[in-house]
């Protein structure tokens, strides 16, 4: 990165995270579940953390805004910053109002995470009225405002209406308008579309992008939808067995994907719109457990050109040729032995 | 689903519905809604369709694992449709069924030999001696060792887990495979394994499938033949080159149109025909075609009365599949604005080991 580069971005940097990593205390020894992650966005940044189950997405995700609870998990960071204040020394009151205001959470299954047996427009409105010292009556006006926005039909009259009174795409269109309730500057979307018809998944995509171009959000959008990932971010995270294993803008990740992960991951995948050889390329294997994580690279068991260095400890998160590329693999770094060609 | 020699399975006018329990019945619902459908021996069938178009209800029913209501079901050239007792579990014997979730499918109490030999105890006679080698036979197959036998399910990954269920569906050597869902909950990296396996299975032992399943790309990849289902309905039929090449009915379009691709260019290229609202409640059914609430070509066609008025049969369709759309013909011929079928011109990523003892060029 050059340094003026560096110097604007971390002038508009939204969110800087350096090192973040989660512990969670296991039986006999602790398991690392994210390992010395960094992230930046900046306003606008459409950002996707993609990878496998387990990887440590949600985690991330949970850790970004210190949801771990503190009973199971151990989150630290050399960095965690939010708009230049670091939330890491943030008393709970002002997490609390981090989490309401400046940040809106769209999780995966909607319908697990409303609150069965409160009325919708309470829901929305209740946060308006906490942090945004709305009256009742000017939160409600503003709730109704908000469900039209996201798309729900006839909003005054499905104010009183439970979240099972909804359909799933519907369900997730109310999280989303509690989500951006209180005009957060980062949205955090675990999964948001994975629960959902691909054609609804459509509608709830165009809808989070018309709300980011409007509104001037940013979103962290965690998914193991490759095809989501490249329609719908700017810049992608590939995480694998805790860590960040490739960061690059969309195109790089996909057109020059520098880990033999990233390669097997999008050779894969099955298209429709492709006629598929005979056999699928696959990667072998399975993702490692946390305790079989070890110091070298997490990769290794499971790539075809793993060599006698990748033994070694691990390689690092280093910058590659190209803008903002970044790659966790020996292999192809400048003295490697591997080339992506296109 | 064209006619050839005798098909191994054949649905005609199938209606399943569903009646509310208790004092108060309400209507019936109709969760499958007069489909017909061929599969020949050997063949793989696809079902796509939204939650709720009733694709699992038809597999179900096809398996006599839902109470028909009308029509008749035929498998290799026998009448099931009401059939009972020692028959029908003769039939159940030759088609078994893959599940979704490999979590939830599995008995977590039991040890994946007693998983795997139950559908051998229950369709023949034999000591535990015969049965563990067919049990061992089956994992074989699927490439699980043979000794992990008596481990249980939590011991075994997702991708592992997955195919203990397909040796259990293997085990009693049977014609015909339901997969429902197979590899929806599957990582892309362990959905290609399984993907890999079910089409090395039907080639060598002759199976017949019918996938279901939203994930056009698995679709692709293994089926011959595809069924578009919309509220209990077949609208499209066709090979599978003809449906994700060149579809016929607007809906099938829709649901192409919406399908992500992992290629950011094709991405940005495409135009995306959003459906709006969600799929009409089979409780109030759509008068005409069921399609028509949603439809995007009727729109475009300044919504023809007959759309909501009649209901399509579903009949040979330009493309050369069947399709039930009185306005398909005139969908081929609108050029403009209408987003095609993505072409791959996806770059090809290969990796190449670079000699020994030469640097990666730049």
């Amino acid at each position: 990165m050059s340094a003026e580069v560096a110097a604007a971005s971390a002038a508009g940097a939204l969110l800087r995270v350096r090192n973040l990593t989660v512990r969670f205390k296991g039986a006999g020894r602790d398991l690392t579940a994210v390992d010395g992650v960094d992230l930046e966005l900046g306003r606008g940044d459409i950002v996707g953390l993609v990878g496998e189950s387990g990887c440590g997405k949600s985690v991330t995700m949970m850790a970004l805004s210190l949801l771990v609870p503190a009973s199971s998990g151990v989150v630290t960071a050399d960095e965690l910053s939010f708009g230049g204040v670091s939330v890491l020394d943030m008393s709970t009151q002002e997490l609390r109002n981090l989490r309401g205001r400046d940040l809106g959470f769209i999780f995966q299954n909607p319908l697990h995470s409303l609150n069965p047996l409160l009325p919708i427009g309470i829901q929305i409105s209740e946060g308006l009225e906490q942090h945004m010292q709305l009256s009742r009556k000017a939160a409600t006006a503003q709730t109704v405002d908000l469900l039209a926005r996201v798309g729900i039909p006839d909003p005054k009259r499905r104010l009183r209406d439970l979240p099972h009174q909804f359909s799933g795409g519907m369900c997730q269109r109310v999280m989303i308008a509690m989500a951006i309730a209180c005009e957060p500057k980062l949205i955090l979307a675990d999964e948001p579309t994975t629960a959902l018809d691909v054609t609804i998944q459509a509608q709830i995509l165009e809808l989070l992008g018309s709300i980011v171009s409007e509104t001037g959000a940013s979103i962290i959008f965690v998914t193991h939808d490759l095809g989501v990932a490249a329609g719908f971010c700017n810049h992608i995270h590939v995480m694998y067995a805790g860590q960040i294993v490739e960061s690059a803008p969309v195109d790089a990740v996909f057109y020059e994907p520098r880990t033999p992960y990233t390669w097997g991951l999008l050779n894969s995948v099955a298209r429709f719109d492709q006629e598929a050889p005979e056999t699928l390329p696959f990667i072998r294997g399975r993702p490692p457990n946390p305790h079989e994580f070890g110091t070298h690279c997490r990769f290794r068991a499971r790539c075809d050109y793993a060599r006698q260095a990748c033994a070694g400890p691990g390689p690092d998160l280093l910058p590659r040729p190209g803008r903002q590329h970044l790659a966790r693999c020996f292999g192809t770094e400048p003295s490697g032995w591997l080339e992506a060609r296109s | 689903m064209t006619g050839q020699a005798r098909p191994l399975v054949e649905v005609n006018d199938l209606v399943v519905q569903y009646r509310r329990a208790g004092l108060l019945p309400g209507a019936a619902i109709q969760a499958v809604d007069g489909v017909s459908l061929t599969i020949q021996p050997g063949e793989c069938v696809g079902l796509v369709g939204e939650s709720g178009c009733g694709k699992s209800t038809l597999g179900r029913a096809i398996l006599r694992g839902t109470p028909v209501s009308s029509g008749t079901l035929r498998f290799d050239g026998v009448d099931i449709t009401r059939i009972t007792g020692r028959r029908l579990r003769d039939v159940r014997r030759k088609m078994q069924m893959v599940f979704q979730d490999p979590y939830s499918s599995l008995n977590p109490k039991m040890t994946v030999e007693r998983i795997v030999g139950e559908p051998i105890r229950t369709h023949t006679s034999g000591s535990r001696r015969e049965m563990r080698t067919r049990v061992a036979e089956a994992l074989e197959v699927v490439g699980i060792d043979p000794a992990r036998m008596g481990d249980y399910p939590h011991q075994f990954s997702g991708g592992q887990r997955q195919r203990i269920g397909i040796a259990r569906a293997l085990a009693v050597r049977p014609l015909f495979i339901l997969c429902d869902e197979a590899t929806s909950a599957l990582d892309v990296s362990i959905r290609a394994q399984i993907l890999n396996l079910l089409r090395q299975l039907r080639a060598e032992f002759g199976l017949t499938y019918l996938m279901i399943s939203h994930d056009l790309g698995s679709l692709r990849h293994l089926c011959d033949q595809i069924g578009v289902m919309y509220l209990g309905k077949l609208v499209e039929t066709g090979s599978s080159a003809q449906i994700f090449g060149d579809p016929s009915h607007p809906y099938t379009k829709s649901l192409l149109s919406a399908m992500p691709v992992p290629d950011p260019a094709v991405e940005r290229a495409r135009t995306r025909i959003v459906l709006t609202g969600d799929v009409p409640s089979p409780m109030s059914m759509p008068s005409g075609c069921g399609f028509h609430t949603r439809c995007w070509l009727r729109q475009k066609l300044g919504s023809p009365e007959r759309c909501h008025l009649e209901a399509p049969p579903l009949a040979a369709s330009v493309a050369g599949g069947l399709v039930a759309c009185h306005f398909s013909r005139e969908m081929r011929d609108l050029k403009d604005g209408v987003a095609p079928a993505p072409t791959g011109e996806h770059q090809k990523r290969r990796t190449t080991e670079v000699q020994e003892g030469g640097f990666a060029p730049r």
